[in-house]
């Protein structure tokens, strides 16, 4: 290929991914979705204004159509896929794929029907989530989740390190804490099921502590990273 | 982990994902499923004695012993997951499910459900297999595709240097004329079917052609390695570094 066109639109090129971001100010560390250091290839971001994480994660069908605008955004830019960093943007799917030509995955929950495929339907796969309060078997069967297995959902939003770094923006994170922290939360679903299947990190500053929680449950850990790999690989430009 | 036990099962070390294989599938090209250099990691295979793809596609029960007994092997030598170089194995899934307690992802067309969520609702999949016949009507048995999703299924067997080579069993491939082989019918995929929003190269002797059908179409192109690699990568999970 030695003719290139002008895109228009695109202040740059070759960006891989395109990725929704929440109105949040956040520490965002090595192996974050939103840090560009994650990935093997070029990401580019785009906030949608307003969405902030208490907002998005209570439920806001209000900012569909700024979440469409901002993936337009962002497919104007050439991305081949467009993700986010939030797995409760799942609510914003439906909307965004009608929007754009590329293909849309908002949410790490998209991999359960994959995770699902993969393990013998009795052996249970655990979600852990920012916030079990609101995620919920209805929110997943809302939005057209649906696998055989057990789902174990468990929450970070009472662990002290998690809640104040993630919740209440104090402004800094530990990583060490919160590496025990779900390491913690992991331990125990795996004591109490220990025909555990799988792991899904669902929340998109989960992914730095991926490593630990498979240290310590054995099992395969899948989390936005993987699916944000998985994408990139079949629409990527480059990839072979 | 410091301390490392004896694994008393396997003679080696250091293989993440074992594979399946179906006899008689030709030479296997760089991208092959069955060829070890596709993969950025070492993968294990073991021949499915009497695994003809005619005894695969019908499900054979009395096959379901050595397909056990291979995916046994392979959880033996300490593999992380199981996948196959034919998607008929997954007529077997439960059988090698139980035989090995890991995650065995036998099909390409497992990753129909996510591609379809992934695409606005009147986009279509376009599927290239091996031998459309064979696939025939059988592709909602191997995979949950959701209702109102729409395949488009084209098959490679009247094209002479892919049905010579893999579906006949021959001595060579010709990989070129292979590719403007696909590429032909990819093409006349997506003028029949304006919509298609992505491609699913089924067959494991398939992607070596992804990168041109990917460049071609300027579509998403999954095929059996992006599904390899997706779930050796959820298996082996490495820290990060990286800028802060």
């Amino acid at each position: 290929m030695a003719l290139y066109r002008k895109e228009a639109g695109a202040a740059s090129a070759g960006q891989a991914i395109g990725i929704l971001m929440l109105d949040c100010r956040l520490p965002f560390i090595p192996g974050d979705v939103g840090n560009a250091s994650s990935y093997a290839y070029p990401v580019i971001y785009r906030t949608v204004p307003g969405l902030s994480t208490a907002v998005c994660l209570a439920g806001a069908p209000e900012f569909a159509a700024a979440a469409v605008e901002a993936a337009r955004a962002l497919a104007a830019e050439g991305v081949r896929g467009i993700s986010s960093d939030c797995g409760f943007m799942l609510q914003f799917q439906e909307a965004v794929r009608e929007a754009v030509q590329v293909p849309v995955c908002l949410s790490s929950l998209l991999q359960l029907p994959l995770i699902a495929a993969s393990l013998a339907p009795s052996r249970p796969i655990a979600v852990v989530t920012a916030d079990s309060a609101n995620l919920t078997p209805a929110f997943l069967k809302r939005n057209g989740i649906a696998v055989e297995n057990p789902i174990l959902i468990r929450g970070m939003q009472d662990k002290p390190e998690f809640k104040s770094a993630v919740f209440d923006e104090k402004g800094t994170l530990d990583s060490d804490l919160i590496t025990a922290e779900t390491v913690a939360v992991v331990k125990e679903v795996k004591a109490e099921h220990p025909d555990l299947g799988a792991v899904l990190l669902e929340c998109s500053m989960l992914p730095p502590y991926a490593k630990a929680v498979q240290d310590a449950t054995g099992v395969p850990v899948y989390d936005f990273v993987t699916m944000i790999d998985y994408l990139e690989a079949a629409a990527g430009r480059e990839s072979a | 982990m410091p301390v490392y036990e004896t694994r008393k099962s396997a003679e080696v070390y250091g293989y993440a994902v074992g594979i399946l294989l179906a006899g008689g599938s030709g030479p296997a090209a760089l991208g092959d499923v069955a060829n070890a250099a596709s993969f950025r990691y070492p993968v294990l295979y073991r021949p499915v004695e009497g695994a003809t793809l005619a005894r695969l596609r019908a499900g054979d029960p009395e096959l379901e012993p050595a397909v056990a007994a291979a995916a046994t092997a392979l959880a033996a030598e300490g593999v992380k997951g199981i996948t196959s170089n034919c998607s008929f194995f997954a007529n077997y899934h439960d059988a090698v499910a139980k035989a090995a307690a890991l995650p065995v992802f036998l099909s390409s067309l497992a990753q129909l459900p996510f591609i379809a969520a992934s695409l606005g609702r009147k986009r279509a999949i376009g599927v290239i297999t091996g031998d459309a016949a064979a696939l025939g009507n059988r592709l909602s048995s191997l995979a949950r595709v959701p209702a109102e999703c729409e395949l488009v299924v084209r098959g490679l067997e009247g094209e002479t240097a892919f049905r010579r080579a893999i579906l006949e069993d021959g001595d060579a491939l010709e990989t070129s004329l292979v590719e403007g082989a696909l590429l032909g019918i990819a093409r006349e995929m997506t003028r029949d079917h304006p919509s298609l929003g992505a491609f699913l190269l089924e067959g494991a002797a398939l992607p070596p052609y992804a990168k041109a059908l990917r460049e071609a179409s300027g579509l998403p192109v999954f095929d059996f390695l992006t599904m390899i690699d997706f779930h050796q990568k959820s298996a082996h999970r490495a820290a990060y570094a990286g800028y802060y």
